[in-house]
């Protein structure tokens, strides 16, 4: 059953009802700390309140409450809604969200992952335990952030918000070239910028939506 | 045992990705000689030892990331060694990968 918290926020703190000025800060997470004073522009808060009403919206209070309850083929509907519609947003290309069973001993086992082709997997099993409702939301917007990072590559003037130097560094882990693999140094992948930068997007989107939702 | 000897090993013998292994020389050439020692005898023996920070070991480390291969929780050790609030938080995170297809 789902029990009115999120998984998968850590430490989270105080939670603020939302980015409600240009000034509104969300402090309390590290990575949404190291977010704030990588780039962040009013463009990309603009994107973080965007992409929160509309999880808001899609994963309503009634969602929520009845969450526990659904298949998984109608979880995987209101997910991909989520998922194209904050995408359509982002003005970036996502398709759609593919639940899948994926490999891994229990407590250890990959959330999910971006195939590069504007599709997301997501570990059926996750998908399918309620109280991994907030993990869910976490991987589907920490891997639409990094379908953000190639659009934003593939198309720069249309995100001319990011400066060239963040593009640069983006451009260079992109690659297949120099992406540091987790199976390999834990350490160079989790502190790569991309990853620095999904993580700090999606946990300030889902502390933000905790907050709307009074969730904490 | 040097570094480059170790990793020829591993690319050679343990099928290891030679790109994402060789730029891995600085950090197995500033392990510490505990850790790398314990690498060494791995790599010789096939006995996975290490010794503990934080109650964490290789062992533990890889029970818990089935996916790493033996050189990176090596490495991860050593992270703990040096940072151990960020590294096992990080640790304990689930991979949310977005390349696929990077050989072991």
């Amino acid at each position: 059953m789902f029990d009115g918290t999120l998984d998968g926020l850590g430490e989270a703190t105080a939670i603020n009802e939302g980015l409600q000025s240009d000034d509104a800060a969300v402090p309390g997470l590290p990575e949404i700390e190291m977010f704030e004073k990588q780039y962040i522009s009013e463009v990309d808060r603009m994107r973080i309140h965007e992409t929160t009403n509309i999880m808001a919206a899609v994963f309503s209070e009634d969602v929520i409450a009845s969450w526990s309850e659904m298949s998984l083929n109608e979880k995987t509907d209101i997910i991909n809604e989520y998922y194209v519609k904050a995408g359509e947003n982002l003005g970036i290309d996502t398709k759609g969200v593919i639940v899948e069973p994926m490999h891994g001993n229990p407590g250890t086992i990959s959330f999910g992952y971006n195939s590069g082709d504007g599709y997301i997997h997501l570990n059926e099993a996750v998908v399918n335990d309620p109280s991994m409702l907030g993990q869910v939301l976490n991987t589907a917007t920490h891997e639409m952030r990094h379908q953000f990072q190639y659009a934003a590559l593939s198309n720069p003037s249309n995100f001319s918000d990011i400066p060239d130097s963040v593009r640069k560094t983006w451009e260079y882990e992109w690659s297949p070239v120099h992406y540091i693999s987790p199976d390999y140094d834990y350490e160079g992948y989790y502190n790569q910028a991309i990853e620095c930068d999904a993580r700090g997007f999606s946990e300030y989107v889902l502390k933000v939506y905790m907050g709307k939702m009074h969730l904490n | 045992m040097k570094t480059e000897n170790i990793i020829k090993f591993l690319v050679e013998e343990k099928n290891y990705d030679k790109v994402q292994t060789e730029r891995l020389a600085p950090k197995i050439e500033a392990l510490p000689e505990e850790i790398k020692n314990a690498l060494t005898k791995w790599i010789k023996s096939g006995t996975v030892s290490s010794p503990e920070y934080n109650g964490y070991t290789v062992d533990k480390i890889l029970s818990e990331k089935p996916e790493m291969t033996t050189l990176a929780a090596y490495l991860a050790l050593d992270w703990i060694r040096r940072d151990p609030q960020t590294a096992i938080k990080a640790i304990l995170t689930p991979v949310m990968k977005f390349t696929p297809n990077i050989r072991k």
